[in-house]
């Protein structure tokens, strides 16, 4: 198998996603725009994952992205379920409009 | 060689999608930037020799996460995106210096410790002898048996959140709201009948979402005063739904005939018709 790439070319890839997506949950104050970045920085996270998976020729790391996915469909079904109540209620999506817990 | 001119070509994409999702005005256009981060990424386990992965990668984080993502943008209004005209302010230039930080110290970690362990059990061989999605049935049935079940209920947990916040949201206690002109009314501004609920205006004379109209007791003053706030009303639905009204008016209450008027010209029907009274 030629391995023309080496693992971290692929890990630095990754922290870059990563600090990316860091980067726009501090920046951005649009709550769907964050829970995206929270979504990429998992991505991140998986990538990394799946590249010692490779490197170390182990199916573990394949088994954690699998779950890592469900578990980030579960977060964002119910991130984006909170966000339309809260919407609902604050008629905005700015995260400084929900600093209180009464709505 | 090939197989490096993709690899850059395909993270080149992922960190200028990346980027696309943060600095966007557009919310929309924020999803659609982060459907090709996804995509790339699937493309890079491809690469990396994970097929099946790459393709729940796309089904689960590019076809469903990204089309929720859609969805909830409609369901919210596309044209809330935020002005970006204050981007250099700053704090947001202190968070990019700190995530700069951040990228350096995780890079140098990388490129500085890059020592791997033994081997697994995925080795070329034995992918080829069972295939790749074999093996990894083989770890997530045998060796991860636990969390696999675990992962299991945190999805039923999920689907039973997100229904009861759905539901919630719809539930209504009362299946009419009546708003009551109505001066002999005393102590409490509203009273509960089964499952109707009346508000006495001139006791609380603020709008709310009643769907129903009763003038009990009134002056032509107190019409006027309730009709003009309705009038000044703001609120987009409940302006639609005023013309689809009934307004209930006592015959004992002896209201002018341009009062009368202007009552048929803000809702739907005008009866004149007995009013229950509230207490005396």
């Amino acid at each position: 198998m030629i391995e023309s790439i080496p693992l971290s070319y692929y890990l630095l890839l990754s922290a870059t996603l990563f600090t990316i997506g860091a980067a726009g949950v501090l920046i951005r104050r649009n709550t769907i725009i964050i829970l995206m970045c929270v979504e990429m920085m998992m991505n991140a996270v998986n990538l990394t994952f799946i590249a010692f998976s490779r490197f170390l020729d182990s199916a573990t790391g394949q088994v954690f992205v699998f779950m890592i996915m469900a578990v980030a469909a579960v977060e964002v079904a119910i991130g984006l379920a909170l966000l339309v109540e809260l919407n609902r209620h604050k008629d905005a999506v700015d995260i400084n409009q929900f600093n209180s817990l009464k709505g | 060689m090939l197989e490096q001119i993709i690899f850059f070509a395909l993270a080149a994409v992922a960190v200028l999608s990346a980027l696309g999702v943060v600095f966007n005005k557009n919310v929309v256009h924020s999803a659609l930037f982060l459907l090709l981060n996804f995509s790339t990424i699937a493309f890079l386990y491809f690469m990396l020799n994970a097929q099946f992965l790459g393709v729940a990668q796309i089904l689960v984080y590019a076809g469903a996460i990204v089309v929720l993502f859609l969805f909830v943008v409609m369901l919210v209004g596309a044209d809330v995106g935020e002005p970006l005209g204050n981007w250099l302010s700053g704090q947001n230039i202190f968070l990019m210096v700190l995530g700069l930080i951040l990228l350096t110290v995780v890079g140098t970690a990388v490129f500085e410790n890059t020592v791997l362990g033994a081997g697994g059990e995925m080795t070329p061989e034995v992918v080829a002898q069972f295939g790749q999605t074999e093996v990894i049935a083989a770890a997530l049935f045998t060796q991860y048996t636990l969390p696999f079940q675990l992962v299991a209920v945190l999805l039923s947990v999920g689907v039973i959140g997100v229904v009861w916040l759905a539901q919630h949201q719809q539930r209504q206690k009362f299946r009419q709201v009546v708003a009551v002109l109505d001066a002999g009314w005393d102590g409490e501004s509203q009273k509960v009948h089964h499952d109707k609920l009346r508000v006495n205006w001139l006791r609380r004379p603020k709008l709310f979402d009643f769907d129903w109209v009763e003038i009990a007791r009134a002056t032509d003053d107190d019409v006027a005063r309730f009709t003009r706030q309705i009038e000044n009303d703001e609120d987009r639905w409940r302006g639609l739904r005023y013309p689809q009204m009934v307004c209930v008016v006592s015959p004992e209450c002896d209201l002018s005939e341009s009062t009368h008027l202007k009552l048929r010209q803000m809702f739907g029907e005008v009866r004149t018709a007995d009013v229950e009274r509230g207490a005396q």
